[in-house]
């Protein structure tokens, strides 16, 4: 552990150069490798990677269309027909991931200076998302969500089918039994294996849509975050002086208003919209990474080389931000995972409180409340699932960040 | 140091000016303005909208949103107003209370406090020991567990926790173990001051608990990390050194050497539990700051919204800057010269 | 980092004082200003007031004078005929030849069902209720909610109350009243001997008072004000007579003049209106229950008022709890802490089917006239909204029997207008909009609309895609717009469910900032549908927010209200729920049923057709409880 606190000092501690670049690749190897050691952060890794999986693939796990059928002598694929734009994307982007995932591993195995796997990592890693945002976008200019009027269900019962091959699961996060004979609140039973809730719609089959929120709540908004709170902070650090202690007192404001007050505020102006909540959590959750990112910058610029540096030339922008900002942010990452459990956190508090995801959204915090709410009967086949999927998620995002964070430097572990 | 300490007061003053602008421009462009109550029924049905109308415009009088006769008033001079009173210590009354802000805020706040107080002696009380434990056991199984457990409590959505401790607990069909809301019982006027008080203890057990578990991981790391600091030094060594037992070492030097940061980290701590109480005021329906918090804000409560959104960022502020004192008074080598 | 604090920062720190001290001043500079320009408006208010109140003083004089003779005839010719008309125990309704209306009751009315005359009848024991929430403000007139209300009721009285099984009104602290003819002056002649529950005497000059501070303008009972706009004077006649006056006819005038509650002025005299907002807490009327002690967070008690001028109420004392979790409140119920308690849907549909339960406790099942009802308001200015065929469509496209039975576990009404159908105002005739799918795509397609490529359906480049608003924190409701969401989609129209919070829904609706809304209205015993219907409320934000505009609808809005005589007027009410039904700017959903457990000590509980009248239940001697 020392070793590798060593070679993270002495990455910034030279000279930028190219072959410093080539350290900071070998940087990252040797924080992935330090993080994989430990059996608990692979366990959390997975269980995330699951639910990107789930996320990614849940219109074909859970879905009240068949892929195929035959009606009135006709072939049909709903499924597919009845995808939404957010569906295809969503898709686009998830092949990507898995097709650079691939390429990235497979790029390592070949020979190579480390220059080179880096240059085709990074060519690789540039034409896939410029295919995924060409692709992307042209779904969205193109391509109109299907409304199918037709039931499926009750077309089954009527034997109206043909040929049909439905999802594992027959069931969307939106459909809901028929109204004759009461299904709210079903308890479990062989159609519906966790129940169903008050809409008569199958609770394991929101649940599975249920990853997308949870994933899109945590990631987009820290996401936003990130963005914010780096930009901030590193025109802090950059511009010290008034600009730092004017930033700075901006940033005491913000994170002295109480975060659920703004949360709350900021619903009422704008609405329960799930791209809304990740705007709005991402906008009150920066503060952090700022703070971070600053303390960085300002360490960095009183570092002997920097001084050196600029003593030779180079203007002091092209040290930080060419050169620097790029490794000085790895330890980001810890705050941005933190910060990703904290805000599904913040999505289920708003959930709980009636003034999160509009419905029919299926998400986790939602669902809890809607089974567990103290004020009404508690149904615990219903409480239980979402809620120790939430705990689940969230641990994992916690684990991967102490991991992390012990992998990068373990002095840090020390002291928050 | 005193140079630090007055630069740091000085800077409170337009963090404070800057607050009150932010708040202030919350407030104000967030819609809605409340009616007071007087235009919904008890199941949420809507009365007449021209009762509505006219209780609106009442109160946009009684929040000085518009003059004596009725022309609204331009938004920096509401700024001014609204600055002019909060500093003079007028709080407003409060639109659906009819009654002074403080007055509401001396009601609630006892039960708040008394939650928060209990769990904050819980929390040290586990967290310390936890620490030491963890630290003289330095990567055997007890710390990696105990560190692992701590951050899985951590993790655990408090509304969950609350649901299901109400759920299972506190609920007739399962164990009726706990009662469920408030923190008295419903015939509390025939009690002797020992009953009261068990009554109250037993009302508490389940809030408490949902608020302690929470905080155990950041104190435990905490503590573990000062004793390991400490482990490390020459004084520990001269003492181990003077034939001093391992025990002796640990619980009267390494101890009391590593409470400090404990202690001074607790005013950064306080507006955090502040904040996590209000799920638990509403899951277990107690009447505390939380709650009155959250209700005032969804119903557009103006006056009390402002004042418990200013009072609450103060003390953020006032404990931020404590922190930090403590820090440098409590650390000589932290320098900020 | 240099940090050390240099003479920069020092001549920083100067500035930055100078320009804190700067702003300070101004800020007091101008408030001062302001305080004082505020002062001389007020004073100039003050005197223009003074004057005004001269004027009017003169102006009565002037009146008085004149018509002085033509009111004591008046009085005489009454008391002459009431002895010819006179009923077995004194009581006398009358329609004069001339149209005006006479009622005069030697004693107050006695409740339907009169539990003294029962023969286990036993003053005594102790009425535990819930609130279920702590009433903000317990004074009168400016009470904020419907818990404020509750505990009025044993109270504050008015001159008139409304006999809950025939609706007809009833002196009560007045022994009769008179209504003109021409429905604009209405007199009430208080009975002897009534007294506040303080003792203290209740006279003209507290009614008159009464009327005063409600008129208040500052006194924070602005909703309650408006009822009262068209009451043009209340005037002490002699020492137990008062008459108030109208400026226009107005067929509830007697509601709500006759039920202005009466406050004590010895208790509530205020100079300025503020000092009356701020008594909060007090609460002193005429009833029969007062006040004993209001433990914050925990409960009202009342206490019999053992100077009530009527009978002796039954209870010694009546407790309101506020226990907001409905869960709580059961099991406080079950273990016997609470007598009453209003259980939730699926608490009441699983109790009143175990027969252990319905041996301890009393099971109430009721429906209200007043209960209000839910309904889906589709903006008319919106092009897919426009025509009647697609709103009947759509009407026909949600189960709301299914609806009824599934989410509101049968606690609710089919509702076909605004109108509550236990009145005489609804027309049975009427029957709601049955619920076909089949024939309502049919009626879509008449409509002209067709669906598109991707399976709306689109008329005239219209795509039928609509936000649904609604108030958030009802999940019952949400579960019903989810259910509507999924009957729309089937017949290709899109929906999305928009929940805003209700301080902020209700300023969409004003600003006409919505597509179609779910949310329920308040009811009364005999609706007026002007405020939500006549398209006079379509402007000045008024509660006509669908904007539904029907020329023949008004003129029938604008005769009812003129009409005084109750068959004539009802029969235009039908002729009006006629045109809303057929239209349906409003898809009517349904009416709540009241539902109440009540502890089985407790004897004479059926409902009225108002509702449950707690202060007529008894407890029989043996089994009594409290002592």
């Amino acid at each position: 552990m020392t070793e590798l606190h060593n070679i993270a000092c002495s990455a910034t501690a030279e000279v930028p150069s190219l072959a410093a670049e080539s350290r900071a690749a070998a940087y990252w190897t040797v924080v992935g490798r330090a993080f994989r050691r430990s059996w608990i952060n692979r366990l959390a890794s997975g269980w995330i990677l699951l639910i990107i999986l789930i996320a990614i693939i849940v219109p074909f796990l859970a879905n009240g269309s068949p892929y195929t059928v035959v009606i009135d002598g006709q072939r049909e694929f709903p499924l597919f027909r009845n995808l939404t734009r957010a569906d295809w994307i969503i898709l686009v982007c998830g092949s990507a991931a898995a097709i650079y995932a691939i390429a990235h591993w497979r790029i390592g195995k070949r020979p190579g200076t480390n220059e080179e796997v880096r240059a085709t990592r990074v060519k690789w890693l540039l034409s896939l998302l410029l295919c995924a945002a060409l692709i992307s976008a042209g779904i969205w200019e193109l391509k109109h969500d299907y409304l199918d009027v037709r039931d499926y269900h009750a077309l089954a019962k009527q034997g109206k089918l043909q040929d049909a091959v439905f999802a594992p699961l027959r069931w969307g996060f939106a459909d809901q039994e028929p109204l004759d004979v009461d299904h709210t609140f079903d308890f479990p039973t062989h159609d519906h294996v966790l129940g169903t809730d008050g809409n008569g719609r199958d609770a394991l089959a929101r649940l599975l849509w249920g990853a997308r929120i949870v994933l899109g709540i945590g990631l987009i908004s820290e996401v936003i975050a990130l963005v914010i709170g780096v930009m901030y902070g590193a025109i802090m650090g950059y511009f010290v002086g008034t600009a730092d202690i004017l930033g700075m007192r901006f940033v005491e404001i913000v994170e002295a208003i109480p975060t659920l007050f703004l949360l709350i505020t900021f619903v009422a102006i704008y609405g329960r919209n799930i791209y809304m909540l990740m705007v709005i959590i991402g906008l009150t959750s920066w503060t952090g990474i700022a703070r971070f990112v600053r303390a960085e910058f300002l360490r960095i610029r009183a570092l002997d080389y920097v001084t050196a540096a600029r003593a030779a030339g180079l203007p002091l922008s092209s040290i930080l931000f060419r050169h620097m900002l790029p490794n000085g942010l790895t330890p980001v990452i810890v705050t941005f995972t933190f910060g990703v459990a904290a805000a599904v956190t913040s999505e289920s508090i708003l959930s709980f409180l009636g003034i999160g995801v509009e419905p029919p959204t299926p998400s986790w915090g939602s669902m809890l409340n809607e089974a567990g709410n103290p004020a009404e009967t508690f149904r615990w086949w219903l409480a239980i699932a979402p809620g120790f999927l939430i705990f689940l998620t969230v641990f994992a995002y916690n684990i991967i960040g102490e991991g992390l964070r012990d992998a990068i430097d373990p002095r840090l572990n020390k002291v928050q | 140091m005193t140079t630090y300490i007055l630069k740091r007061l000085l800077l409170m003053i337009p963090t404070l000016l800057g607050m009150t602008l932010v708040l202030f421009a919350i407030v104000r462009f967030a819609p809605g303005l409340t009616t007071g109550g007087g235009a919904f029924g008890a199941g949420g049905e809507m009365k007449n909208q021209q009762a509505r109308l006219a209780a609106e415009k009442q109160m946009k009088k009684r929040l000085h949103l518009v003059d004596a006769e009725g022309h609204p008033i331009s938004l920096p001079m509401q700024y001014v107003y609204w600055l002019r009173d909060t500093f003079s210590g007028d709080f407003g009354e409060s639109i659906q209370y009819n009654a002074p802000v403080v007055q509401l805020v001396k009601e609630r706040l006892p039960a708040t406090i008394a939650l928060n107080a209990m769990s904050s002696i819980i929390i040290y009380l586990i967290a310390i020991p936890g620490g030491m434990l963890a630290s003289v056991k330095r990567g055997k199984a007890f710390d990696v567990l105990w560190g692992f457990f701590t951050l899985g409590l951590y993790s655990l959505p408090v509304i969950w926790v609350g649901d299901m401790m109400v759920g299972f607990l506190a609920n007739p069909r399962f164990l009726p173990w706990f009662p469920s809301d408030a923190l008295h019982s419903t015939n509390t006027e025939y009690l002797t001051f020992f009953q009261y008080m068990k009554d109250f203890l037993w009302h508490t057990v389940l809030p408490v608990m949902c608020l302690s578990y929470g905080g155990l991981a950041f104190l435990t790391k905490l503590k573990r990390a000062a004793m390991l600091d400490n482990l490390g030094l020459d004084y520990v060594r001269t003492a181990r050194a003077k034939g001093l037992g391992e025990v002796t070492v640990v619980t009267r030097h390494v101890f009391r050497n590593s409470l400090l940061p404990m202690i001074t980290i607790f005013a950064g701590f306080i507006p955090g539990l502040l904040g996590g109480s209000l799920v638990i005021e509403r899951i277990f329906s107690i009447k505390g700051m939380g709650d009155l918090m959250v209700t005032a804000t969804l119903a557009r409560d103006l006056p009390i919204v402002q004042a418990v959104a200013f009072v609450g960022s103060v003390i953020s502020l006032i404990c931020l800057l404590l922190a930090d004192i403590c820090y440098v008074l409590a650390d000589p080598r932290v320098s900020y010269d | 980092m240099d940090n050390r604090f240099t003479l920069k920062d020092f001549i920083f720190v100067i500035l930055f004082f100078v320009v804190i001290a700067s702003v300070v001043l101004a800020i007091y500079q101008y408030s001062y200003q302001e305080d004082r320009l505020n002062g001389l408006k007020v004073e100039l208010q003050r005197l223009n007031e003074a004057q005004k109140q001269q004027l009017t003083v003169l102006t009565d004089m002037r009146n008085m004078l004149r018509d002085g003779v033509r009111t004591t005839s008046g009085v005489e010719s009454t008391t002459q005929s009431n002895t010819t008309q006179a009923s077995a125990d004194g009581r006398i309704r009358r329609k004069n030849p001339d149209g005006s209306l006479y009622v005069y009751y030697p004693t107050p009315p006695k409740s339907p069902r009169d539990p003294r005359a029962a023969s286990d009848f036993s003053a005594g024991d102790w009425l535990v209720r819930n609130l279920g929430n702590e009433p903000k403000v317990i004074a009168p007139f400016i009470e904020k909610d419907y818990y404020g209300q509750i505990v009025h009721d044993p109270v504050l009285e008015s001159l008139i109350a409304q006999n809950p099984e025939t609706f007809e009104y009833e002196p009560l602290l007045a022994e009769s009243f008179r209504q003109s003819a021409d429905g604009l002056k209405f007199t009430f002649k208080l009975r002897n001997g009534l007294t506040f529950s303080d003792g203290h005497p209740l006279t003209v000059d507290d009614v008159v008072f009464s009327y005063n501070t409600v008129m208040t303008d500052g006194v924070d009972c602005a909703p309650l004000r408006g009822y009262y706009e068209h009451v043009k004077a209340c005037k002490k006649i002699d020492d137990r007579t008062v008459e108030f006056t109208m400026d226009e006819p107005y067929f509830q005038a007697m509601d709500f003049i006759g039920g202005l509650t009466i406050i004590p002025q010895h208790i509530y005299k205020f100079d300025k209106p503020e000092d009356f907002n701020r008594m909060g807490a007090i609460l002193i009327g005429s009833g029969p229950y007062m006040i004993e002690k209001w433990d914050r967070g925990q409960q009202i008690t009342l206490v019999r008022n053992e100077h009530y001028w009527g009978e002796r109420p039954t209870f010694d004392r009546v407790v309101m709890k506020f226990i907001q979790n409905p869960q709580t409140a059961f099991h406080a119920f079950e273990n016997e802490q609470i007598d009453a308690v209003s259980p939730d849907p699926e608490q009441f549909t699983k109790y009143s089917k175990d027969s252990d339960f319905t041996k301890k406790f009393t099971v109430r099942l009721f429906p209200r006239p007043n209960a209000g009802y839910a309904f889906l308001g589709y903006n008319l200015t919106k092009p897919m909204f426009k025509d009647k065929q697609t709103r009947q469509a759509l009407t026909m496209l949600i189960d709301r029997k299914a609806i009824i039975h599934t989410f509101l576990k049968d606690l609710a009404m089919e509702i076909t207008s605004p109108f509550s159908t236990l009145t005489p105002q609804n027309d049975p005739s009427i029957k709601p909009w049955p619920y076909d799918p089949e024939v309502a795509r049919k009626k879509l397609a008449d409509a002209g609309w067709k669906p598109g490529d991707d399976g709306v359906l689109t008329r005239d480049g219209v795509r039928f895609e609509f936000d649904l608003s609604m108030g958030t924190g009802n999940p019952v409701a949400e579960r019903v717009a989810n259910y509507i969401k999924e009957q729309f989609e089937k017949a290709g129209i899109r929906m999305r469910i928009t929940p805003w919070e209700f301080a902020v829904f209700t300023g969409r609706l004003d600003e006409r900032n919505f597509d179609a809304a779910f949310l329920s209205w308040s009811g009364s015993i005999e609706d007026d549908p002007y405020q939500i219907w006549h398209s006079d409320s379509i402007k000045d934000k008024g509660s006509n927010f669908v904007g539904f505009s029907n020329k023949e609808a008004d003129k029938i809005i604008e005769e009812a209200r003129r009409t005084l005589d109750s068959d004539k007027r009802m029969a235009l009410w039908h002729k009006w729920q006629a045109i809303i039904a057929d239209e349906q700017p409003y898809t009517f959903l349904q009416a709540p049923k009241d539902r109440q457990f009540i502890n089985g000590r407790f004897k004479n509980t059926e409902p009225y057709k108002t509702g449950l009248a707690p202060y007529d239940w008894y407890v029989p001697a043996a089994q009594q409880k409290y002592h």
